[in-house]
């Protein structure tokens, strides 16, 4: 009996100490007894940064095995042999599926490019881990949902709050209506960097212009959307997931406003998604959330504000905080990961009616936990992953008509799965 | 020296900089991001303090248990061994955290090379803190010479020092005791330097001078070590 649960408890260790008892269904699906004699045999399209990022992180779980990675652009795929501990390298996916004939593969290449190798897997009846944003078109998104469902195959996307500690308790809290009504949702995504990658060549070389399109395919608009598909989906995402809902409709300025260097996605963008959620009363209410990035100034940092009639949830990835509204404190809280913080309280802080916060810790990586939750669905060929294909495609529209509403200038309606 | 420009990130609970002279060239700003985002990925792997880390998920997991480990963590563990060797057990990542543990790196860490897997003693723990700023300063500047900047001076918080390239950089020695007494001056040039307060350096290396310092201080008070790389004068 193969087991991948050394791993799991690594991340059971940060999830099961649920505020209030609460039982999450992760937990429970994580605790599935498994039986299976040998690792998963997975293959990695795309080895770029964040590709050796994942590669690194698969190579240290028991239950996987890299068969092989695969990059066209060779210095890339280099790197990611070696973060692989050295094996077999392709610059063609097409061959490395047909050679090898993986069980899985784990996309991340270039966002334009997702689709295309998603499906020629699928067709190999691989089962697909695929970085977000899942895809470039809506279009594409429905054919892999299709595809995926009607050949039964493991899929989940890249969105690895779903196997962060501090965020599935921070669900758990909503759940357990610590927060009372949520009102309102503010998200953002603030840095203090070009988003550029350094090139190789010298300009004038007759591989810059080629080069810069490969490296940088995140400024340029027919590789992707910007600051829209890589960053804001994660957060979009979490704004679903906290509310149980998908964004119904969406209005945004963005533009190109500080840097001339040549890119063609906006440097910083402004959103306001507007949700219907159920009310306890009955019927439903509408929730606004605001959402902006910017690439100038990184004084907020990244992070996702869910606010309730009764308390404040302020969530990253390596530690949340719960402020309870002044009128809603209790002292029955601190149990479980949820611990009293010590914030010095004086008289003229400008921040003294939040109170102190109850903190929500993480211990380990949500990067390595998503895929140790990967590789056991696929051991257990279980289709309900963390994040299957429909939520990747809901998360994907969400930013995909975001963008759009930004360059009309129209509020525009998001379709619903 | 002429101008020269300067950028910052904090990493390791440290101010990184990086200093170039001369005309800047094309991509600059891009190949400094390049460099800090070495500078954290670093962090990410060898941190103690940050729980997501790769040494920290070591240290919680490896404890009487043989774990699969990143590849690269395998090699600077394997590197921390020759470094144990040659400093005849001076230079030791490990920490022992009960009287189970056995006192140094060997016997108390087992590495399999082969198979990227590493187990500790019960009551052994790893801290890279006196190798990850080192590491990371000589890994940056290969980053920055890769994307065209051909000098350059990498600073990891006060403590450590990598110049490259053809300029001489004056650097001031400070006392420990009393941080605006200058105590010595050294103009260096494609080398690395680490200095520490109240802890003792190996000058042993022929390369390898220690200046001494002034004499306020007694010598263990403060040792500043110079050698071909960051990460020999942090190591050592």
């Amino acid at each position: 009996m193969f087991e991948n649960d050394f791993d799991r408890r690594d991340f059971l260790k940060g999830t099961t100490a649920f505020v209030l008892g609460g039982s999450a269904l992760l937990s429970e699906k994580l605790m599935a007894a498994e039986s299976r004699k040998a690792p998963v045999r997975i293959a990695v399209i795309g080895t770029g940064s964040r590709g050796t990022f994942l590669t690194r992180r698969l190579a240290t779980i028991e239950a996987a095995q890299i068969v092989a990675v695969c990059d066209n652009y060779p210095p890339h795929l280099e790197i990611g042999k070696e973060a692989a501990g050295g094996v077999k390298g392709y610059s063609n996916y097409r061959n490395m599926l047909k050679e090898m004939r993986p069980e899985a593969v784990i996309i991340a290449t270039p966002l334009f490019t997702h689709a295309e190798i998603a499906l020629e897997a699928m067709d190999y009846d691989c089962h697909v881990f695929c970085e977000k944003t899942m895809t470039y078109s809506i279009a594409e998104a429905d054919e892999m949902v299709a595809v995926s469902q009607k050949k039964g195959l493991v899929c989940q996307v890249g969105l690895q709050r779903h196997a962060n500690a501090v965020y599935e308790q921070a669900h758990e809290l909503i759940l357990d209506g610590m927060l009372g009504e949520i009102t309102t949702v503010k998200c953002q995504w603030h840095r203090n960097g070009s988003w550029r990658r350094a090139l190789p060549v010298e300009p004038g070389d007759p591989d810059y212009d080629r080069l810069e399109q490969k490296l940088n395919w995140r400024l340029y608009d027919k590789y992707s959307l910007g600051l829209m598909t890589e960053l804001a989906s994660h957060q979009i995402d979490v704004t679903n997931w906290m509310l149980g809902s998908q964004p119904k409709r969406v209005s945004g300025l963005g533009g190109i406003d500080y840097y001339r260097d040549g890119r063609e996605v906006y440097d910083n963008v402004f959103l306001h998604y507007e949700y219907e959620v159920p009310r306890e009363a009955g019927g439903t209410k509408r929730v606004i959330c605001t959402y902006s990035s910017i690439q100038t100034n990184a004084y907020e940092g990244a992070s996702e504000l869910i606010m309730g009639t009764k308390g404040t949830l302020y969530l990253t990835q390596g530690k949340g905080m719960f402020f309870q509204e002044a009128g809603a404190r209790t002292d029955s809280l601190s149990t479980g990961q949820v611990k009293s913080g010590n914030t010095l309280k004086v008289s003229n802080d400008p921040w003294k009616h939040r109170g102190a916060p109850y903190e929500l810790d993480v211990e380990g990586d949500d990067s390595r936990n998503q895929l140790v939750l990967f590789v056991d669905a696929v051991a257990n060929e279980d289709t309900e992953t963390i994040v299957d294909f429909n939520e990747g495609r809901i998360d994907a529209a969400g930013v995909i008509i975001g963008q759009k509403a930004m360059k009309t200038g129209q509020t525009l309606d998001i379709p619903q799965f | 020296m002429s101008v020269c420009r300067t950028y910052q990130t904090e990493a390791m609970a440290s101010l990184f900089e990086i200093s170039i002279p001369g005309e800047q060239v094309e991509g600059e700003q891009a190949a400094v991001e390049e460099a800090f985002n070495e500078i954290h990925r670093v962090e990410q792997l060898l941190s103690r303090f940050d729980p997501a880390s790769e040494l920290a998920r070591v240290n919680r997991r490896a404890q009487g248990c043989s774990i699969k480990a990143d590849h690269e963590l395998i090699l600077v563990l394997s590197d921390c061994i020759e470094w144990f060797k040659k400093t005849a057990g001076n230079f030791d990542v490990s920490v022992v955290l009960s009287e189970s543990g056995s006192p140094s790196l060997i016997p108390g860490m087992k590495l399999d090379r082969q198979g990227g897997r590493v187990e500790l003693q019960p009551g052994i723990r790893l801290d890279l803190g006196g190798y990850g700023k080192g590491y990371a300063l000589d890994r940056s500047a290969a980053i920055l010479r890769r994307f065209r900047v051909d000098s350059a001076l990498i600073n990891g918080g006060t403590s450590s020092v990598l110049a490259y390239g053809q300029e001489e950089w004056p650097i001031d020695l400070r006392d420990p005791l009393n941080p605006e007494q200058i105590v010595g001056a050294v103009k260096l040039k494609n080398r690395g330097l680490s200095s520490s307060a109240g802890r003792f350096g190996d000058g042993r290396e022929a390369e390898i001078i220690r200046p001494e310092s002034g004499q306020r201080i007694e010598s263990q008070d403060s040792c500043c070590i110079i050698a071909g790389t960051a990460l020999a004068a942090e190591v050592l």
